[in-house]
């Protein structure tokens, strides 16, 4: 049975203010109630899930969440959808060798839209319609359902939104011309780090651009296609800070996700990745998949009751820690997330071919 | 040096340098996440001149030299090694199976076996002889129908040396050896000792040795642009592993060089359960699956199996713990850890039986299900069928090993396995013991490194093939042609 309160209350959670604020007390209980009312109408909605969830040995207790592994959106997506759910496929990039197929209803992707502006307001701090957003990516409708496109969208939709990737590339002159006679408010630019990064060079070598405390950069995914050009996270703040004139490294955030996980987690102005508190992040032993205790690094994995239309208990395939209740100097205190790298599965170890 | 630090020595032209005493900016330092680091000289550019400056001398030195007079050096070599004598054979024991996470008794086994292939002369001549059909190749023309045969050394041998398995580089490190080719050796990151070891310990019997002065073996980055010019220099190449490794090392070779592809493959089992005992056929199917960590291109990775399948799995079960007893597996990687626990949960939730213990696992999942992915780590993969024949189907050019089981099935299906792609077919449980005379991924290993010349026999010899012209000469090059031409205009076209 669909638990019409719990869900209730989890739409009126992610929309309130100062989410990152509230005491553990109040919100660990909250979320417990919102995972259990989520993974029960996932259950009713998807056998395949059910029939997880008994061999996985979950209970309510939630001692052992059922985690599906990320690789089933790309091998098998019917499997992890609910059915007779009307919505859209959405997809990541491929990079990987495969496309991962996610499907979501109205209410899951209003939900998402809503915890991208739960951590704009809580922890990136940009409030206000005058606030100009330079999104350095297409529109959707030119992607179709390329996740990236949704987040990026996601991060820039309260306000005044322009897109800079028309035709594939990235209208350099535009975008330069835009901020340069931008006005005296707020203004963010969203982008993957490859892309912000190529701004930022293009910039700096017209004579850069003096923001000061009034613009925010927001890095979103991976450097993907273009890892060639990778720089180390220090070198790309400074030169976003020192091609758009930014009063210091705080000004740049990057923000994580992936297109199973239906939460954006956010970086403060300390940079640390902050869970929003419904999402409940775990480091898992390699070896059995149990929890790990705070602070060891292991297999990070996603419970997120804001999905409806899929199961949004994730392993993921990236290797992090989870810190638990870290009072962060930016003012939250709550569950930190450091996602050290991808896992390997690829590598060749011998002259075995992995069939 | 700290106790988690081992430094190792680059080899060139047999003359070892070790860490110690080069600039600490010419010291690669490997680290692993288990936290052992090795270090070991970079290879530099005097060394690839080295490599090529003494090249005339040392190969003229091999030349002189009688096979037999090569495997009695190792010989030598092997029976030190196999008597504990050694301090090179005792380096690899100590810290072999520190760097790669195997187990020290499977390792031992390996190191056993260097001993008995290299002191046991008639290893090496069989498989001479089985590759070129005499054992004189080397030293003597050797008659062949209307010629002679002799085979020459190519000049320097690159092996591209993968660590997953000690015994592959002894292979092809002495294949090179016996060829009297010269040999540069890149070691691998997963196991930079075995390889290492073994020519350390060729170098202590006689380091003047024109085997010994032959050996190089240096360790470099895969984008190392020095060690691409050493890999565009090479007169013949072996590469072990996988695709990437595989790949990179043909974009560098040049044209009219020989290579010899080892990997990456996979291997299987087909078992008829309704001829053979279930226990004896688990405890066999582990050992092919298991050893070597399943990281070995003879390993099983999927049986299909006609018969009680959830009988066998119990036997699996009970067999995979007396495996794991015996040789557990110590690999702390947490990727591997990782994409086998991610994997099985995978199979989980797509509903198949997944039995695990601690340290393997089985799934037993539909034959149309041959694309599932495999992430090695002692995992068997059963697939029930009801045709072992019909099995042939999944075979490609990646299939190598076939062991099957019981034997007396072989002769069935073995023209459809073979003709499908299944390049050696082995009785259950013995994937890992070539016998004499095997194929090596369809090929003959030593065929690569030498130059097969041949001279003919003059035409006054007519052999078997012609009779006698009284005048051949004047017949060949004069009288032929008119001939011809008049048989020719009567033709009626």
């Amino acid at each position: 049975m669909l638990d019409s309160v719990v869900i209730e209350d989890l739409d009126a959670w992610i929309s309130e203010e100062d989410v990152f604020k509230r005491p553990p007390e109040l919100t660990i209980p909250r979320r417990e109630n919102a995972l259990r009312s989520t993974v029960a109408q996932l259950r009713e909605e998807i056998p395949a899930f059910d029939r997880y969830c008994t061999r996985v040995g979950f209970a309510d207790t939630l001692e052992r969440l059922p985690y599906v592994p990320s690789a089933l959106f790309k091998t098998k997506p019917e499997l992890v959808r609910a059915a007779g759910v009307q919505g859209i496929e959405t997809t990541s990039s491929g990079t990987q060798g495969s496309v991962s197929r996610v499907y979501r209803d109205d209410l899951t992707l209003m939900r998402f839209f809503g915890t991208i502006t739960a951590s704009v307001r809580g922890l990136l701090g940009v409030e206000g319609a005058d606030t100009a957003a330079y999104n350095l990516g297409p529109r959707i409708e030119e992607v179709k359902d390329l996740w990236i496109s949704y987040v990026m969208s996601g991060v820039s939709l309260v306000h005044d939104s322009d897109f800079y990737v028309r035709g594939g590339n990235l209208v350099l002159d535009q975008l330069l011309r835009d901020l340069e006679t931008q006005g005296p408010g707020q203004a963010i630019i969203v982008g993957p780090p490859a892309l912000v990064r190529e701004a930022a060079v293009f910039a700096k070598a017209r004579g850069g651009l003096h923001f000061g405390h009034r613009m925010k950069v927001v890095t979103i995914g991976g450097w993907k296609r273009r890892d060639h050009e990778r720089i180390s996270r220090e070198e790309l703040n400074d030169l976003v800070c020192g091609a758009f004139g930014l009063d210091d490294d705080s000004e740049v955030r990057d923000a994580f996700n992936m297109v199973e996980l239906n939460t954006v987690v956010m970086e403060c102005a300390r940079h640390a990745l902050h869970v929003p508190p419904w999402l409940y992040v775990e480091a898992l032993d390699p070896r059995s998949l149990d929890p790990l205790p705070s602070g060891q690094p292991g297999v990070l994995a996603y419970a997120d009751p804001t999905a409806r239309s899929f199961p949004c208990f994730v392993a993921s395939d990236d290797f992090g820690v989870v810190d638990r209740g870290v009072p962060c100097q930016c003012g939250v205190t709550g569950d930190v997330i450091r996602v050290e790298r991808r896992i390997n599965t690829m590598e060749t170890r011998g002259c075995a071919l992995k069939m | 040096m700290s106790a988690t630090e081992i430094d190792l020595p680059i080899i060139i032209n047999g003359r070892t340098r070790y860490p110690g005493v080069v600039p600490e900016p010419d010291v690669w330092t490997i680290r692993y996440e288990h936290g052992i680091a090795v270090r070991i000289p970079k290879f530099t550019r005097t060394d690839l001149e080295a490599l090529h400056g003494e090249a005339d001398e040392i190969d003229a030195e091999l030349a002189r030299m009688p096979v037999r007079d090569i495997i009695t050096f190792l010989g030598q070599v092997g029976e030190q090694w196999d008597a504990r004598k050694l301090s090179a054979r005792m380096f690899v024991r100590k810290h072999a199976h520190r760097v790669t996470q195997f187990s020290d008794l499977m390792m031992e086994g390996d190191y056993a076996t260097f001993g008995h292939f290299l002191m046991q002369r008639f290893h090496l001549y069989d498989q001479i002889e089985s590759e070129f059909g005499s054992d004189r190749i080397f030293d003597e023309w050797v008659p062949v129908q209307m010629g002679y045969r002799r085979a020459f050394p190519r000049g320097l041998a690159l092996h591209y040396l993968v660590g997953n398995m000690p015994l592959a580089a002894m292979y092809s490190l002495v294949r090179g050896m016996v060829s009297k080719n010269r040999t540069i050796a890149k070691l691998p990151s997963r196991d930079p000792i075995t390889a290492l070891g073994l020519a350390m310990a060729v170098l202590e019997v006689d380091p003047e040795h024109p085997v010994s002065r032959s050996l190089s073996l240096a360790y470099w980055p895969h984008d190392d642009p020095l060690g691409a010019e050493c890999i565009a220099s090479v007169d013949a190449a072996c590469v072990w592993g996988g695709e990437a490794a595989v790949k990179a090392v043909k974009a560098k070779i040049q044209g009219g060089v020989p290579l010899s592809e080892y990997g990456p493959k996979w291997s299987v089992s087909a078992i008829d359960l309704s001829q053979c005992n279930a226990a004896d056929a688990a405890m066999r199917v582990v050992d092919d699956a298991a050893y070597y960590d399943q990281e070995a291109c003879f390993n099983t990775q999927r049986a299909f199996v006609r018969g009680d399948v959830d009988d066998f799995v119990e036997k699996i079960a009970d067999a995979f713990e007396t495996f794991c007893g015996n040789l557990p597996f110590v690999s702390s990687n947490r990727d591997i850890l990782a994409h086998r626990s991610l994997v099985l949960r995978e199979a989980t939730y797509r509903g198949w039986r997944v039995e695990t213990g601690r340290d393997w696992a089985v799934v037993v999942l539909p034959e149309s299900e041959i694309g599932f992915r495999h992430p090695l780590a002692r995992t068997l993969y059963i697939h029930p069928v009801k045709d072992l024949g019909a099995v042939a189907r999944h075979f490609n050019r990646r299939t190598q090993t076939l062991s099957v089981y019981p034997w007396s099935i072989i002769a069935d299906y073995r023209d459809a396995w073979a003709a499908a792609g299944a390049d050696r077919m082995v009785e259950l449980g013995w994937s890992r013991i070539p016998r004499a005379g095997f194929t090596h991924d369809g090929m003959l290993g030593m065929h690569g490194l030498v130059r097969l010349v041949s001279i003919d026999r003059p035409w006054t010899d007519p052999g078997k093939y012609y009779s006698q012209r009284p005048n051949l000469s004047q017949y060949w090059f004069v009288d032929k042609y008119p001939q011809v031409r008049a048989m020719m205009d009567r033709d009626d076209i």
